[in-house]
């Protein structure tokens, strides 16, 4: 049972390294159930089967479809909003990131840029809002929720003033194979680089250092600072990632709509903060999973689009993704007030 | 292998506290079994045990914060049942936990009268708040001004007002578990001299302790808890060291210190007129490989930071430190790991454990880039590590996926310890590597240690334990006011040489 006993300690130098029969599986709870994301997924059942039941048209491939391709610039930020969140941190710069980022992607177009390298322009956008975030956290250990707020402004006003608050139309057959692209069963590609973009953090958050070290830092970052980790450094990769991932939505976006538009993804930053609180993130830090995340925003547009099918005003979507998002935190905290 | 418990004779007609058949399980683990246990009228009885025999358990629920499976509890012959930690403070019974819980942002007098603050009216009499936290924490420290932040305090000045708002609760039994744990012998001694007070004025005593000296010069009574069982307890004139501890690892502990031999080599650790300020004052000096030297300081003497700065936790603004002939200038702590200098830091709790993730998780954490292939940590291989520290240390756990949170806090800085010993840094430096850890797993630190010199390793090892000091130690340093005051070679100085140069260079 326990690993000790009274038995004299053996040698650290010469010991056996089987390791059978060291872990003991503890019996599974109702907490570790929702800790599994099993009640999110019960949650997003019950949606479905409520809106299926008062539209004939919510249950058909085409709309799911249309969830998907909605879901997919919110999941691409949400994605590596988790990561941000994981390590204790913030970005709330996202959105304007993506404004911009389609801005720049538009007016590289028509001045005559290549399809990828306006992608690339646009992704480059991103690199340099996460780099400055990174930097104004880690050096110059400004408050995220501060820095990343300014940031949010200064990159919208810096699309506005740029564009004088026009939309940036850009000529017509560029980028379609990234807007309304498809492959493999039909499945459009702005969805399948969302999936990708999915397991990518997940591999990095299940099986790598970094994705360690991120949990590390959130939880404590004292304790990993004194266990040698370099907490700047992680810190300031995960800004990295989030505005590269937000370039590259904003890419997206322009795609979807051939055009940039100063204006697009408001408010996109706090539908991805709570995307990832909803699928069982702590802003406390330490704690975040990523298939939460991709539920949580999949919940988040399937009541947006089941809604808007059964003719419901957009004020009461607000009051309903308000409930929604109260709800997952309150049964969170319920399940934390049990003491696990 | 254990001996048969001896059933509590009370010493009175009414013990002032008389637990009967306490039992509590977490999960799987049975963590108190059955223990009937009596303390008297101003009597002080000491419980020891290894670490996780069941100690904290039990003064939780005294504490009324964990409810018992079964058994009973009276109190002055009266049986009550504590379900929550207000019902046991009315009761008059105080508890100072293992694990400091003070609330860090609020000042060193509203925590220390917390719940009862005086009041003129309706808003809070700050003068007054002062003056009486001013006087209940004379006794203990009375140059720690009540107006002080917790959090910008060092450990054993927190811990000092847990213990001072405990002892202020005008209760009648007063569970203190590990309370020295942090404190330095000066302050030591001024508990005790309260504690023996308290005695005196009828206050009856639960003292929670691994270092035998303490529990032999201030208990009445001695009990030990093995497994979560009551396995014996003795009048302390009635028993010896060697018994208690027998009775508390189920096997006898010869020599706590290893005799060794030192062979010092070529210089491993070189500090170099490392300065902050007023705080330290330009610090130099020399472990060599396979060379343990100790530094012994008072409370504020700088010892913390010093060994904070040699691995970059804390900031120097001047000096450099050389590892193994290489200049680091001042280190990072990411660079001190990587030229291979090794960090147990004195907190577990705040600097030590990221509480939210297992066993394994904690134990890998200064070794990732070692079990991992670009980037991907090798799961196999970190789990194995991690079940042969778990056996290597003996740390008591249901499993190496188990949250480090739910071991008790001796498991807890073995966890801590093992972290570092995976890594084989060539420069190890030691904060209170055994605090809180029990005599059985101390032994073993020890000669960890002992081996780690052997094969080359430089040594430094801060400790408030001047025993463990003196006998570890190749060379000691101490440190006063952040100025080295004094060195010593082993064997040639006793407690008392230290002590003196320690305050010596004091400010007092
Ligand atoms: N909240 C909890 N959940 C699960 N197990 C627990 C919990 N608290 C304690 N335990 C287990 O109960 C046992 C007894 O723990 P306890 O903290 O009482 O030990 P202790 O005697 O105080 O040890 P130490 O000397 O290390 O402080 C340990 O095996 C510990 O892992
Ligand atoms: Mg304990």
């Amino acid at each position: 049972m326990s690993t000790s006993d009274g038995a004299p300690a053996p040698d650290i130098r010469n010991l056996p390294s089987d390791i059978t029969g060291a872990t003991r599986r503890p019996r599974l709870t109702l907490g570790d159930l929702w800790d599994a994301g099993i009640g999110l997924l019960v949650v997003y059942v019950l949606i479905i089967i409520i809106f299926s039941q008062l539209s004939p048209f919510f249950l058909t491939k085409n709309n799911f479809l249309n969830i998907l391709v909605g879901v997919s610039i919110l999941g691409i930020v949400a994605a590596t909003q988790t990561m941000v969140i994981i390590s204790r941190g913030f970005d709330l710069s996202v959105g304007s990131t993506v404004a911009l980022a389609g801005v720049v992607t538009a007016k590289m177009l028509t001045a005559g840029a290549s399809d990828w390298l306006s992608v690339a322009g646009a992704i480059g956008v991103g690199l340099l809002v996460g780099v400055i975030n990174g930097l104004l956290i880690t050096v110059v250990r400004v408050n995220p929720l501060i820095t990343t707020l300014a940031m949010l402004s200064i990159v919208r006003g810096i699309a506005y003033v740029w564009t004088n608050a026009l939309t940036q139309v850009f000529p017509g057959p560029h980028l379609r194979w990234l807007g309304t692209g498809r492959v493999l069963w039909d499945i459009p590609v702005a969805v399948l680089i969302m999936l990708a973009v999915f397991v990518l953090v997940w591999l990095t958050l299940r099986f790598t250092t970094f994705g360690r070290a991120l949990f590390a830092v959130g939880g404590n970052s004292r304790a990993a600072l004194l266990a040698g980790i370099d907490v700047g450094r992680v810190q300031l990769a995960a800004y990295i990632i989030s505005g590269l991932s937000a370039g590259f939505a904003g890419a997206i976006l322009a795609a979807q709509l051939s055009a940039g538009s100063p204006q697009a993804a408001n408010g996109l930053e706090l539908n991805a903060v709570a995307a990832v609180v909803l699928g069982g993130a702590s802003l406390a830090g330490g704690r975040g999973r990523v298939w939460g995340t991709l539920l949580g925003a999949l919940i988040m547009e399937t009541l947006r689009n089941g809604l808007v099918l059964t003719d419901v005003s957009s004020f009461y979507q607000m009051i309903a993704w308000g409930l929604v998002l109260l709800l997952a935190v309150v049964i969170d905290q319920l399940r934390r007030g049990e003491g696990a | 292998m254990t001996q048969s418990p001896q059933h509590p004779t009370p010493t009175t007609q009414h013990p002032r506290l008389q637990l009967s058949g306490i039992a509590k399980a977490f999960g799987g683990i049975q963590a108190v079994r059955g223990v009937s246990l009596a303390v008297g009228r101003g009597e002080i009885l000491a419980l020891c045990g290894e670490n996780g025999a069941g100690k904290s358990t039990l003064a939780k629920i005294l504490a009324g914060e964990i409810v018992p499976d079964a058994g009973t509890i009276a109190l002055d012959g009266q049986e009550i049942r504590l379900s929550d930690p207000a019902q046991a403070r009315q009761m008059g019974i105080a508890v100072i936990y293992q694990e400091l819980n003070y609330v860090p942002t609020l000042t060193v007098a509203e925590n220390v009268l917390l719940g009862r603050l005086p009041k003129r009216g309706p808003v809070v009499d700050w003068e007054a708040v002062n003056r009486e936290a001013r006087a209940i924490l004379a006794p203990l420290a009375p140059h720690l001004d009540p107006r002080t932040i917790v959090a910008s305090l060092p450990v054993a000045e927190r811990q000092i007002v847990e213990i001072a708002r405990a002892l202020s609760l005008e209760a009648r039994v007063i569970v203190m578990d590990e309370p020295t744990a942090a404190l330095s012998e000066q302050e030591v001694q001024r508990l005790f001299t309260l504690v023996r007070r308290l005695a005196e004025s009828d206050v009856s005593i639960i003292y929670i302790s691994h270092r035998l000296d303490e529990v032999f010069s201030l208990a009445d009574r001695i009990a030990v808890l093995r497994d979560g069982a009551l396995v014996a307890d003795w009048p302390t004139a009635e028993t010896t060291r060697a018994e208690v501890v027998r009775a508390m690892v189920g096997r006898s502990v010869d020599e706590l210190y290893p005799r060794r031999e030192s062979t010092p080599g070529e210089p491993l650790l070189e500090v170099r007129g490392l300065g902050r300020g007023e705080k330290l004052s330009d610090i130099s000096f020399l472990v060599r490989s396979g060379e343990i030297v100790g530094v012994f300081g008072l409370l504020g003497s700088g010892a913390d930071l010093l060994v904070k700065a040699i691995f970059g936790a804390e900031r120097a603004d001047r000096g450099e430190v050389i590892v193994a002939g290489r200049s680091l200038g001042l280190p990072t702590p990411g660079r001190a790991r990587r030229a291979g200098i090794a960090l147990v830091p004195g907190e577990r709790k705040e600097e030590g454990l990221v509480l939210g993730m297992s066993v394994r998780e904690n134990l890998s954490l200064s070794t990732l880039g070692a079990i991992s292939d670009w980037g991907f940590i090798r799961q196999g291989i970190e789990r194995a590590r991690a079940v042969e520290m778990v056996r290597a240390l003996q740390i008591r756990t249901p499993g190496i996926e188990a949250p480090v949170g739910r071991l008790s806090g001796g498991n807890q800085q073995k966890v801590v310890l093992g972290r570092w010993l995976e890594a084989r840094p060539r420069v190890f430096v030691l904060e209170e590597p055994t605090r809180g850890i029990d005599v059985g797993a101390k032994v073993e630190v020890y000669r960890l240690m002992e081996n780690l010199a052997e094969e080359g390793a430089a040594i430094l090892l801060v400790s408030s334990e001047l025993p463990e000091i003196l006998s570890m130690s190749d060379r000691i340093l101490t440190i006063a006011d952040g100025r080295l005051t004094g060195e010593f070679q082993r064997g040639a100085v006793t407690q008392e040489e230290i002590l003196d140069s320690a305050i010596g260079g004091a400010k007092v």
